[in-house]
């Protein structure tokens, strides 16, 4: 195998690991929009999670796992934190900002385990919760 | 109330296609076996050694390396950072990839003050390592080493070794001679031949008299119209017998036919020269251009008999008290939190030849087990 050819298996597997991340991140705003759109009537039942918030949660996503400082990292999720609460408010497609950055913070951390259980709790949380009209 | 619905494709089953065209242009680039092979390592590496997480950054010591001003020669100044704790040094790159770090004061490492960071080349990362302790066991004198999460100017370099470098000081770190001592080592890989290189280092006298011995030693093993009985007789005053006997007895354990090249150092007293392995790599001697040491003892009956004591003592130990597989097992359990999180590594799998594959941790423990299963078919004689 030359040169060329462990560029291309590091490309495809690169390609596979950050695909993984994105599937990981979409399936679980799916079912996050679900939990918290669910309706008696299938007129009332949203459960469609946009793309505006699974681009911007993968954004970072990426920018956590090409940061090593701590520090920065640190701000940069506090940062992220922030500005999804404030649009949260504003844009209908973002209103599950902050735990979509949370999910995204722990993604990019490498801290899978976190993120599986933070999926789940927090499609408990919205089942169990009060329908958003 | 009018509900605002998100209109265009939904990211799932778009993400979905993605994923098929990227597997089948892997499957048309690779293969469909390969690239299977090779997307099931990069998916385990996302979700399994990520759900590793809570093991992360407690079993091995962490090593930050802090590197200033580069000097003409190349090397620059370095602060070592173990525990809080700042060493000041030089640091050299060496060939391979390898960095030298000599410190002013004693490391925390044994007080060894000359470091050989390299990588672990072998794929399991830990057979080579758990070897060497091996070594110690047995009764060889060994260069110490330790594996280490590295990290260089603020930069996570994941799985690392440091290694001791064999020299001068090599008695005085074990607490065995307060002064520095004679060590001959071999730069070529065929030691016992005429025309080897040795390069000696240490306290004037002392180097004389070690290079002394190390030349009748060759001599000795050349005069081959010499009886044998003689030839063992004159070697056992020599070097110590003994230490190359175990060390015979690792090889054949550890080197599956090869042999290594120890440095030499006189022992305290008698002179005798003992092998000492180094823990830097595997240094294989091609042994049919030249016959060793102990090819020569083993001739004589009473060496004999003491090299099969002491091979059934080791496969008693390693084999039938589990002391290779516990080590190797608690090696593995210990580094794969720090494999998972070496976002660098490129582990190589022995199945697919020399295609590099970001493995999961469990294929990795796998391959530390089927190493085990051949260590022990080797050791069982089958």
């Amino acid at each position: 195998m030359d040169a060329g050819d462990e560029e291309l298996v590091s490309l495809f597997q690169g390609a596979t690991e950050w695909l993984t991340l994105l599937i990981l991140l979409a399936l679980t705003l799916q079912l996050w929009a679900w939990a918290a759109d669910r309706g008696l009537r299938p007129a009332d039942r949203g459960g469609r999670s946009g793309w505006l918030l699974v681009l911007l949660s993968f954004g970072l996503v990426v920018v956590m796992r090409l940061l090593h400082a701590e520090w920065t990292m640190a701000l940069v999720l506090c940062g992220s934190l922030l500005v999804a609460g404030l649009l949260s408010r504003m844009v209908h497609d973002l209103r599950l900002g902050v735990p979509a950055m949370l999910l995204a913070g722990l993604l990019g951390l490498g801290h899978v385990l976190s993120a599986i259980v933070l999926a789940l709790l927090g499609t408990l949380v919205l089942l169990l919760s009060r329908p958003s009209r | 109330m009018s509900r605002q619905r998100t209109s265009g494709a939904r990211p799932l089953p778009v993400l979905l296609g993605l994923a098929a065209l990227l597997l089948g242009a892997g499957m048309f680039l690779f293969g469909p076996a390969h690239a299977l092979v090779l997307a099931r390592a990069s998916i385990g590496r996302i979700l399994i050694d990520g759900s590793l997480q809570h093991r992360a950054g407690t079993a091995l010591p962490r090593v930050d390396l802090r590197t200033g001003v580069v000097s003409d020669d190349g090397s620059r100044t370095c602060r070592l950072v173990h525990e809080g704790v700042a060493y000041g040094g030089r640091l050299a790159e060496v060939d391979g990839g390898s960095w030298s770090l000599e410190l002013d004061s004693l490391s925390p490492f044994g007080g060894i003050r000359i470091l050989r960071f390299s990588r672990p080349v072998e794929p399991s990362r830990v057979a080579w390592k758990a070897s060497l302790d091996m070594a110690g066991m047995l009764g060889v004198a060994v260069a110490r080493s330790e594996l280490v999460s590295l990290e260089m100017d603020g930069v996570l370099l994941g799985l690392w070794q440091w290694a001791e470098v064999v020299g001068e000081d090599f008695e005085r770190h074990r607490h065995l001679r307060s002064g520095p001592v004679a060590v001959l080592s071999c730069t070529g890989s065929t030691p016992w031949s005429i025309d080897a290189h040795w390069t000696p280092e240490g306290p004037d006298g002392q180097v004389e008299a070690a290079h002394e011995r190390l030349t009748s030693l060759v001599s000795l093993i050349h005069a081959t119209d010499l009886p044998d009985s003689l030839r063992t007789d004159s070697l056992s005053e020599l070097v110590d017998a003994a230490a190359f006997i175990r060390l015979r007895v690792w090889e054949e354990l550890f080197l599956d036919g090869g042999r290594a090249v120890p440095h030499l150092i006189p022992q305290a007293g008698s002179g005798r020269l003992y092998p000492v392995l180094s823990a830097e790599g595997r240094s294989s001697v091609d042994s049919t251009v030249t016959p060793d040491v102990t090819e020569i003892l083993l001739r004589d009956p009473r060496w004999k008999g003491h090299y099969l004591q002491a091979r059934e003592r080791a496969e008693k130990l390693l084999v039938d008290r589990s002391v290779w597989s516990t080590r190797v097992l608690s090696l593995t359990q210990g580094l794969a939190p720090h494999v998972a999180r070496d976002r660098d590594a490129m582990l190589r799998l022995t199945s697919l030849g020399s295609v590099p594959v970001r493995t999961s941790v469990r294929e990795w423990e796998e391959e530390v087990r089927s190493q085990l299963h051949r260590f022990q078919h080797l050791t069982n004689g089958t």
